[in-house]
């Protein structure tokens, strides 16, 4: 069985915006999936229910054996705390300290009062600067994280993820408000770090040259459809035209 | 939470549209445009008509008299000659050693012959042996249960046995004024105040803070919850402090702890408010970023929602704090302790010297407390 199983997963919006039809997909452990498709395709949409953040209307979703989709609150609470989230716009807490900021990553294992005051032991501080060290941070410890650029927002963004020590990463367009220079650095952390700890990790990108840099497996999304499930050599021109031109293809078959 | 906001945000720009279509373009006459004096439509000759109708029915209500102030005046010129000089009622709080001789001065000779040329004093004095000390003249205060009870004569029994004690201090140390430190007597009462404000206000941001946090649309478990709490801080906030105080007079009876208890629960309603209206215009992208580590509700606030209202939640609980040194003053006057203790005494025994030098004590007091607050405040934003 796979550590990510999902089958004909469906979502649609209260307003009836079918934002996933009938979607299945499987990924192992230690894999890096990039997920490319255009805006609207899903792929936010995706990444959001296999966190709980949106309920799907139908289907499943199983992390490890857990169905996310038939979970109560409380239950996807203890869930989310395997998996991580890097957000397109960093999401870090702004008037807190960077190290604070990816401290964070360990409140799921805190229960009770201590990790409501920021009570946190040494061995979660040790995960912590370790993993900040590993995205070249270290030096920004103790700085407000508003303080810091994008792409040192977003390395500080991955370190928080890969502190809850998850069984997965999910990473909504990681790099999609920096330039291509620090698009590439930031990709780069995030894939050298998912392959040090082997943690499955999905990737929304817009960067198709990036996703193919780092990708070991591509898949295409457009109008909550899975159109392309491969590796990033397959991903020839013609899938680029099912992928991010289909109405185009559509209007010339009319 | 982001689709639902962006919906909204839609569904107010499609209204927007709405309207200005139904509407369609405004026309304007050039000859309105080119009046001095702009023409009243009837909707407005209404409101002028409603805000005047308002003035009249309030000067009325008040029972305003400009003639009956003029005649006054002489009666107030009066009264404030009774407030001067001004008396700080000194009193002795430390015998100092044999050997110390004070880098200044104290006429003892004046302190000693205004207290022997006193024929009030001398009747204190005669009194002294069976007047009850100033601590337990106010711990024997009884619970106020029942206020109507209290009958005039009993209260001026007890300001009178205060007074007694409070000058006790004077006949007692009269040989040695000199070696003595000296301190208008209304300061221990105003450092009482402050201890009051202090402890009372952190009651109050603490108490506020579950409030705010039941309270504000974004954080609150359930809109049930949301109303009750909006409803529960409603009603706190149009309960003045000393009615809150008596209530707790009935519970603590009298001294500082009620009065603390008393601001503590009194600012609740407003400062909750405040709080919640700054929880709400969070970001919430911070919030959902904690809330997908795995975060507990109480861990995402203290996480997300508190180091984002951190800044506005302490100036307002600045803001809170000073004001709660000025609503403490008048606290004492139903026995929560503190300076409207000492108040009601000089108010009670006509004693309006040492109330004028109390007042400017005050004044003085107040005025470090808020530029301390405010100099505290502007290091923080």
């Amino acid at each position: 069985m796979s550590l990510l199983d999902i089958h004909d997963l469906r979502l649609v919006y209260p307003n009836g915006h079918e934002a996933l039809k009938r979607v299945s997909f499987g990924a192992e452990a230690g894999q890096i999936v990039c997920i490319i498709g255009r805006s609207g395709a899903g792929k936010s949409t995706l990444l959001r229910c296999i966190n709980g953040l949106e309920r799907a209307t139908s289907g499943s979703i199983l992390l490890d054996g857990d169905d996310m989709t038939r979970m109560s609150p409380s239950e996807l609470t203890q869930m989310r705390r395997h998996i991580g989230f890097v957000w397109q716009e960093y999401n870090l807490v702004d008037r807190l300290p960077v190290l604070t900021n990816v401290l964070s990553g360990r409140l799921g294992y805190k229960p009770g009062l201590a990790g409501v005051v920021g009570y946190f032991d040494r061995a979660d501080r040790e995960l912590a600067v370790r993993n900040l060290e590993r995205v070249n941070l270290l030096h920004r410890a103790n700085q407000r994280a508003d303080r810091l650029s994008g792409g040192e927002k977003q390395r500080v963004s991955i370190a928080r993820a890969v502190t809850q020590q998850p069984k997965i990463v999910l990473a909504d367009e990681p790099v999609a408000s920096l330039d291509p220079e620090l698009a590439a650095t930031v990709m780069s952390d995030l894939a050298r770090v998912a392959r040090e700890d082997g943690v499955l990790t999905l990737v929304n990108i817009h960067q198709v040259d990036l996703a193919k840099q780092y990708a070991d497996r591509i898949v295409g999304l457009a109008q909550g459809t899975i159109v392309f499930d491969g590796q990033p050599d397959q991903l020839t021109d013609a899938v680029m035209d099912r992928v991010y031109r289909f109405d185009k293809l559509a209007a010339l078959a009319a | 939470m982001a689709i639902q906001m962006t919906d909204r945000a839609i569904a107010i720009d499609a209204t927007q549209k709405a309207t200005a279509e139904e509407t369609g373009p405004l026309t304007v006459a050039r000859e309105d445009l080119l009046r001095p004096i702009p023409k009243l439509s009837p909707r407005a000759l209404v409101a002028i008509l409603l805000i005047a109708i308002v003035y009249v029915w309030s000067i009325n209500g008040t029972q305003a008299d400009p003639e009956q102030l003029v005649k006054g005046v002489p009666n107030m010129v009066g009264f404030v000659v009774r407030l001067f000089p001004i008396d700080f009622d000194w009193r002795a709080v430390i015998k100092l050693p044999a050997d110390v001789t004070l880098p200044f001065t104290i006429n003892a000779a004046k302190f000693t012959d205004t207290l022997d040329g006193d024929p009030e004093l001398q009747k204190v004095q005669s009194e002294i042996a069976n007047s009850v000390p100033l601590d337990q003249a106010i711990a024997s205060g009884q619970p106020m249960a029942d206020p109507s009870a209290q009958t005039q004569a009993d209260q001026a029994a007890k300001a009178q046995a205060v007074a007694d004690a409070m000058k006790r201090s004077w006949v007692e140390l009269k040989p040695s004024v000199w070696n003595r430190i000296w301190i208008p007597s209304i300061v221990p009462y105003v450092f009482q105040t402050l201890q009051m404000a202090i402890v009372g206000t952190t009651l109050a941001i603490v108490l506020a803070l579950v409030f705010a946090l039941l309270a504000a649309r974004n954080t609150s478990p359930h809109p049930v919850v949301y109303q009750v709490t909006r409803f529960i801080m409603n009603v706190n906030r149009a309960i003045p402090e000393l009615i809150v105080a008596l209530i707790f007079v009935a519970a603590v009876g009298l001294g500082p702890f009620t009065g603390v208890l008393a601001l503590g629960v009194a600012s609740i309603g407003s400062l909750g408010r405040l709080y919640s209206e700054a929880i709400e215009q969070i970001d919430p992208q911070q919030v959902l970023a904690v809330r997908a580590t795995g975060a507990s509700r109480l861990q995402v606030f203290s996480f997300a929602v508190v180091p984002q209202v951190l800044p506005l939640m302490t100036s307002y609980s600045l803001v809170y704090f000073e004001h709660n040194v000025r609503a403490a003053t008048v606290l004492g006057i139903v026995g929560a302790g503190g300076v409207g203790l000492a108040l009601q005494q000089y108010i009670a025994l006509f004693q309006f010297r040492e109330l004028m030098g109390a007042v400017v004590i005050l004044i003085i007091a107040v005025t470090i407390i808020d530029r301390i607050s405010a100099r505290v405040r502007m290091q923080l934003i």
